[in-house]
């Protein structure tokens, strides 16, 4: 059976046990379960230097599950190099919200022109929106 | 009807399928499981669908709640709808949003029998929608008056918008103007209302003979604006062109130099 590292988002108002809850059912979902969660610093979200690192550390797991793919999205650029460390070193990687799975890194390179409008569209969405930009002008 | 569509002036347009046999293919398919569902003996889907309501007489509303949600489940996991209805359609969605789409995950199906008491009320899907969507209204049979669904042009939209804005209280004088300025289309099966979401749209309690029975699905550019919708949760990608998969192979490229 799958053994899941869960991470939580901590940057959303979405409550923990909510976030608990689909995690549990994403990595039920891919044949396992949830041993340990966690979540990176508040003031580093957009770097992520916590999961790598403590999945090295952590034995017997074999999954690391993420309540969104939003949380590789907060940085200046999409966190593809996390993603290819995660999966060069083994474990699969799972999107709770998303109800996404990768487990090579063909999986990363065949989902690639998605991720990156995702990405975009997030970015977009954090920017101001062309009504107040507009209301500014007119 | 080439002008109206390339132009989308009206925020909305009226077009048949490019290709009927996709089409045929989603009703047949969301026939069957309807018969399963609601143990209908009907084979004919035009004249089971447009009877439905007789199917359901014995049903009490809770029951014919119950098995509208199954049914949608069961059409949900079974049949791909989205990809049928676009691949029927194909050549109108690729000309109003281009060639990287993605479509809606899930089916809304609306069974409206005569005299239900809930039709969709006044509103318009953008915001909180991306505006850049469109919605495919797909009847799978032939809708007219009350059977089916109203919708207002994009300059009756706005004057509405100034209305309600100006008097934010008062909905009933919104909905009564909505409603005087709104257009009520004949679609008839094989052919697809487009419209941009930004626009008010709703239906009548149907006061015809027959139930409407009609499918709605969201499509979208890959790389637009995605609205409050998590686009990798609510859509999945349908066509992606080879610009795309060049740009995408570039930018890892350029990622990991």
């Amino acid at each position: 059976m799958k053994t899941f590292y869960s991470m939580i988002d901590g940057r959303l108002t979405s409550p923990q046990p909510e976030q608990h809850e689909f995690l549990q059912k994403k990595a039920r979902k891919e044949g396992g379960e949830i041993v340990f969660y966690g979540a990176e610093e508040y003031r580093c979200f957009r770097d992520q230097p916590f999961i790598l690192n403590k999945l090295r550390r952590t034995p017997g797991v074999t999954d690391v599950v993420f309540f969104t793919f939003e949380q590789f999205c907060y940085g200046d650029k999409l966190n593809l190099k996390l993603m290819k460390e995660i999966i060069s070193s083994g474990y699969g990687l799972h999107f709770a919200r998303e109800d996404l799975s990768l487990n090579s890194l063909q999986d990363i390179v065949d989902n690639l022109p998605v991720f990156l409008a995702y990405f975009y569209a997030c970015k977009q969405k954090d920017s101001p929106s062309h009504g107040e930009l507009l209301r500014g002008i007119l | 009807m080439t002008d109206k569509l390339s132009t989308l002036a009206e925020g909305f347009v009226i077009v048949p399928a490019d290709n009927m046999d996709h089409l045929d293919q989603a009703r047949s398919d969301i026939f069957k499981l309807t018969r399963e569902v609601f143990k209908i003996s009907e084979m004919n889907p035009s004249s089971g669908f447009n009877d439905f309501h007789r199917h359901i007489e014995s049903c009490t509303p809770g029951q014919f709640n119950s098995m509208r949600v199954e049914l949608i489940k069961r059409i949900t996991a079974e049949v791909d709808v989205s990809k049928l209805v676009f691949d029927a359609f194909e050549e109108t969605i690729t000309k109003l949003l281009g060639p990287d789409i993605l479509a809606q995950r899930g089916c809304n199906l609306v069974l409206q029998p005569p005299g239900d008491p809930n039709p969709s009320e006044l509103h318009r899907d953008a915001p909180a929608n991306s505006p850049y969507e469109i919605v495919v209204w797909v009847p799978l049979v032939d809708c007219y008056k009350s059977k089916s669904m109203y919708i207002l042009d994009v300059n009756a939209t706005n004057t509405c918008l100034e209305l309600l804005e100006k008097n934010p209280s008062d909905w009933d004088a919104f909905e009564d103007h909505s409603r005087r300025l709104a257009h009520t289309p004949s679609v008839p099966y094989g052919s697809a209302l487009i419209f941009f979401t930004g626009l008010l749209h709703g239906s009548e309690i149907n006061r015809e003979a027959e139930t409407r029975v009609s499918l709605n699905i969201r499509y979208k550019n890959l790389f637009s604006p995605s609205g409050l919708k998590n686009q990798l949760q609510f859509f999945k990608p349908l066509k992606i062109s080879n610009l795309a998969k060049l740009g995408a192979s570039l930018e890892l490229k350029e990622h990991f130099r």
